[in-house]
């Protein structure tokens, strides 16, 4: 009958925990005892099987779906320290390089709505290292549709922010780089800030076409710098 | 998973830095959702659980400690929500025809698919928190210690607690015999 040490050091070795100076203990009692063998051959078998368990795919679309999920928020005060200095600055001097190098690039394509940047926005973001990385936002004035528009990210993977009231269910399709994402806009009273990925490796200009059942409502275009 | 990276990222979240969630997202889904999957063998409520362990980490994003890892404490979320989904469902569905096609491949593989659906069964004849330790040690490669920090239970509990799990599985799998 092996005792709780033995049944440990079987484990362990499964487990790749085994302390160094164990495994002469763990030897000696699998060359001594034919129940310890025995127990370590099918832990490592069933070890074996677990492992050869194919993995599973996330669904396509998961992470989109999340991200539209998320009520998100400014900035929030922690209760703790998170992060030390060596990690702070570095961080800082990357997001001023990173202001100093964003244009805000903004066409109006001659669409019904109002369409501008919002300059107090863009000088907000271009130096503060608590912002993150800045992007011009396009500001829609629309009977039906009002708020801004903005693109955030790194090239390896933007997103679009919506941050618009909308009197009417409102489809928008983002032309970027070639690529067509549909994103569907609720119907809202106030404004509601959704979030969605955007796909496409665009230059320096996201096309936006607006619909309402069908019918467009009118073009913009939102810049960055890539 | 790297530490200071997620550290960095966290911080960044709580700067309002919707991006730096994104790449949280990004960098956990995939364990997420495997976790989950291994814990309810059930696609559609493995969706929902990852959906809700990202959302309560955003919500609670506040009051992560820093001085643990941040991937133990999203663990530790995705398993509470698996076993909550568990109770509230109290099923455990048999593996989808699409499932089976997608494990099911040339006549080769039909053997060793159908090795791995055994092995899954079994699995869900476990109770809850045997099978939670059964998926951080083999699943999320989650060290004695790590899984220590997620369950909130001592080290020498993890272990009997593993040990006891895998004769379960054992005795499941092939009745009392050897493997």
């Amino acid at each position: 009958m092996l005792d709780e040490r033995q049944i440990e050091l079987i484990h362990a070795d499964v487990d790749g925990e085994l302390a160094a100076g164990q495994r002469g203990e763990l030897s000696r009692l699998l060359l001594a005892d034919p129940e310890a063998r025995a127990l370590h051959d099918d832990m490592r078998r069933l070890s074996g099987m677990l492992e050869a368990l194919p993995g599973f795919d996330p669904p396509a679309g998961l992470e989109n779906t999340v991200l539209e999920s998320i009520p998100w928020r400014a900035a929030t005060k922690r209760k703790t320290p998170t992060v030390g200095w060596r990690h702070t600055l570095p961080r800082m001097a990357a997001a001023a390089a990173a202001g100093a190098l964003l244009t805000a690039t903004l066409y109006h394509l001659g669409s019904p709505f109002g369409v501008d940047v919002d300059g107090s926005e863009l000088s907000g973001t271009m130096a503060s290292p608590a912002v993150p990385a800045a992007a011009p936002v396009l500001r829609l004035d629309l009977e039906q549709v009002k708020g801004t528009v903005a693109v955030m990210g790194s090239a390896a993977k933007r997103t679009i922010e919506f941050d618009v009231a909308t009197a009417v269910p409102v489809e928008v399709v983002a032309t970027a780089g070639g690529v067509e994402n549909v994103y569907r806009l609720e119907a809202s009273t106030g404004k509601v800030r959704r979030s969605f990925m955007l796909e496409g490796l665009p230059d320096n200009a996201v096309d936006l076409e607006f619909y309402s059942a069908g019918t467009s409502l009118g073009r913009a275009r939102v810049g960055f710098q890539p | 998973m790297n530490e200071e990276a997620d550290g960095r990222l966290v911080a960044r979240c709580c700067e309002g830095d919707r991006r730096a969630f994104a790449d949280l997202v990004s960098r956990y889904q995939k364990p997420i959702y495997n976790a989950a999957m291994h814990m309810l063998h059930h696609t559609e409520d493995a969706r929902d659980v990852t959906q809700t362990v990202f959302l309560k980490a955003y919500e609670h994003l506040d009051d992560y400690d820093p001085k643990f890892k941040f991937y133990s404490w999203i663990y530790r979320i995705a398993l509470n929500e698996s076993i909550n989904a568990l109770q509230r469902r109290h099923h455990s569905e048999p593996l989808t025809e699409q499932e089976r096609d997608d494990h099911d491949g040339p006549d080769d593989e039909v053997g060793s698919a159908q090795a791995s659906r055994r092995v899954q069964a079994a699995l869900m004849t476990l109770r809850s928190d045997y099978r939670a330790v059964i998926v951080l040690k083999h699943f999320l490669d989650s060290s004695y210690e790590d899984m220590s920090e997620i369950l909130g239970i001592p080290d020498k509990t993890v272990k009997s607690r593993l040990f006891t799990a895998r004769q379960a599985l054992k005795e499941a799998l092939n009745g009392h015999g050897r493997l």
